[in-house]
């Protein structure tokens, strides 16, 4: 297997990352302000010229290796983990999560499936991998293992289940959630992701209420980010939307960011998987 | 006859909303252990369990499920943790954000309502709630110390430039900024700015103040002056003139989070800055 140099990798993106916003920063900088399509337009390829050299693509198969290796205190591999499609079946089972499972008498997205998993098969400890940091320890490996999962779902169509009355209670818990209005500033989510073609600065914001909005939203994370250097799972990215909603902090796997992702696969339906993604 | 119905249906409502609030801890419950059964039962059993539901919309005027909400409440309840300055009070809502989260018409602002029926009397009471909150947001407004309106723009350049403040990263204490630039084109040369809010470029200049002049008569006038009345009022409390706008209130803090030891999230002298980022003649917004 050939040694991957993680650092340099991402060092050399940075440069390159670098270079590109100081070309864009003095060709942009020496104009009076560019209409808005030209701005769009250097700013989709942009993304294009990162996507093609994905960081993500190591977690990937660092997740696949982890997925087979016996670990945990009991020295299991996930191999027997069901994420809803029966026993060990990866392949298309993103693109129908989150929903309600019956051994554990809730609705479950990936994420806080894999905890199940790791828990029941691997004897890991639940709360312990919940009261985690994002990206440390095992709850790095839930990210690996997410990017990896996610991965074979690629180009798959969301089908995110509503079949059952509990998971439709959590699609409309997430439409609560979603135009709820709180805290210092006033937001919502709603209050930038309901309108088509708005920024924040440069950064596009999708409207979570079409199914393109929502699968680019729900079906590019996880997704490697270039401003962290890291992989970021959906609910670490949710976690930071409500961070810069400057609301409190939302529990890892919490009911709260269940419901919401369940609003978000539902309103994906149909879109396609790109996981894992590649965001700024 | 047609109390002795009333009384019957109330008391059948009262019967019913006390099935709903365990109705709503036991989906809650289900969420997290195996009580699935016993809130899959009551799901089933709801039509039954709310047969008043209407009446309980026409009195209160929304066409919102309250048994919906109560869960919406306690998942809320289970899910947050307190983070640095952000403690859980700030998911209490204020009666501004509690109506403006159930007005979910286009930019999430009130026209959605203007546009519906004005004869239906539940318009009318959205319209009439809708004017008593703005004013009680006007009444939040307060006015300069100093009588004095105006800063220095290019201290509200930086202040409109700065994103940070208020999250749970941000130490407790430090100067929180105006995140302006986030949805609002301001100076000319500052390409980097969002567009969920109109544009701010030549703000002063389109409504009059052309000349240094006629600037100067405006700071001497002040609160006088209609133009530095509200811009000064809608960066105080932007809910005061659009109640359910996705602008923040920079200058008030709302009742519901009073309690906070949290201050607004822009000081009247940072506000000044940006009253003058905006009206200066000289302000690179009016170049």
């Amino acid at each position: 297997m050939p040694t991957i140099n993680f650092l340099s990798i991402r060092s050399g993106l940075r440069a390159l990352l670098l270079c590109i916003l100081g070309i864009y920063a003095l060709t942009g900088s020496a104009q009076t302000p560019q209409p808005k399509d030209t701005t769009d337009a250097a700013l989709a390829q942009y993304r294009q010229m990162l996507q093609e050299a994905n960081p993500a693509d190591l977690y990937v198969a660092k997740g696949q290796a982890l997925w087979a290796q016996a670990r945990g205190p009991k020295a299991q591999s996930l191999r027997t983990c069901d994420l809803g499609l029966g026993s060990g079946v990866v392949k298309g089972a993103w693109v129908r999560l989150p929903r309600y499972f019956s051994d554990t008498g809730r609705v479950q997205d990936l994420e806080s499936r894999l905890i199940t998993c790791m828990h029941d098969i691997q004897g890991f400890d639940e709360q312990e991998l919940i009261d985690l940091d994002f990206s440390k320890g095992e709850r790095l490996t839930i990210a690996q293992l997410a990017a990896y999962v996610s991965s074979e779902s690629e180009g798959m169509p969301f089908n995110v289940p509503q079949t059952n009355p509990v998971e439709r209670e959590m699609y409309a818990i997430g439409q609560e959630l979603f135009y709820m209005r709180a805290g210092t500033h006033d937001f919502s989510c709603a209050s930038c992701h309901t309108q088509d073609g708005r920024r924040i600065r440069l950064q596009d914001l999708p409207n979570l209420n079409t199914p393109a909005g929502a699968g680019f939203a729900f079906g590019t994370w996880p997704a490697y980010r270039i401003s962290t250097g890291s992989i970021w799972s959906m609910q670490q990215r949710l976690a930071d939307c409500y961070r810069q909603q400057r609301f409190p902090k939302p529990k890892f796997v919490s009911p709260a960011t269940i419901a919401l992702s369940v609003y978000l696969g539902v309103n994906a339906s149909g879109q396609v998987a790109q996981a894992p993604g590649l965001k700024r | 006859m047609f109390k002795l119905a009333m009384n019957s249906l109330v008391r059948k409502c009262q019967f019913s909303k006390f099935a709903q609030v365990n109705k709503g801890y036991g989906v809650v419950r289900a969420i997290h252990s195996k009580k699935y059964l016993l809130s899959l039962l009551l799901v089933l059993a709801q039509p039954l369990l709310t047969s008043c539901s209407l009446f309980d919309q026409s009195v209160s005027g929304s066409s919102f499920d309250s048994h919906l909400i109560e869960q919406t409440h306690s998942v809320v309840a289970l899910s947050f943790e307190a983070k640095g300055q952000a403690g859980l009070d700030r998911l209490k809502q204020d009666r501004t954000q509690e109506f403006c989260s159930t007005q979910r018409g286009f930019k999430g602002s009130t026209s959605a309502t203007n546009a519906l029926d004005p004869q239906s009397s539940q318009n009318n009471s959205i319209g009439q709630l809708t004017e008593q909150l703005r004013l009680e947001n006007l009444a939040m407004i307060q006015q300069p110390t100093d009588g004095n309106y105006l800063g220095d723009f290019k201290r509200g350049e930086l202040i409109a430039q700065d994103g940070r403040g208020k999250t749970w990263t941000d130490p407790q204490g430090s100067v929180n900024g105006g995140n302006c630039y986030n949805c609002h084109r301001l100076s000319k040369n500052e390409i980097s700015y969002g567009s969920l809010g109109p544009s701010l470029y030549q703000y002063g200049k389109l409504r009059g103040i052309t000349s240094l002049d006629v600037y100067l008569t405006k700071v001497k006038e002040g609160a006088s002056d209609p133009l530095i009345q509200y811009t000064w009022g809608v960066l105080m409390n932007s809910k005061a003139y659009d109640l359910c706008t996705v602008m923040p209130r920079f200058g008030v803090t709302s009742s519901a989070s009073a309690h906070e030891q949290n201050s607004p999230i822009l000081t009247q002298e940072q506000i000044k800055d940006l009253m003058s980022l905006l009206l200066d003649p000289r302000s690179p917004v009016n170049d």
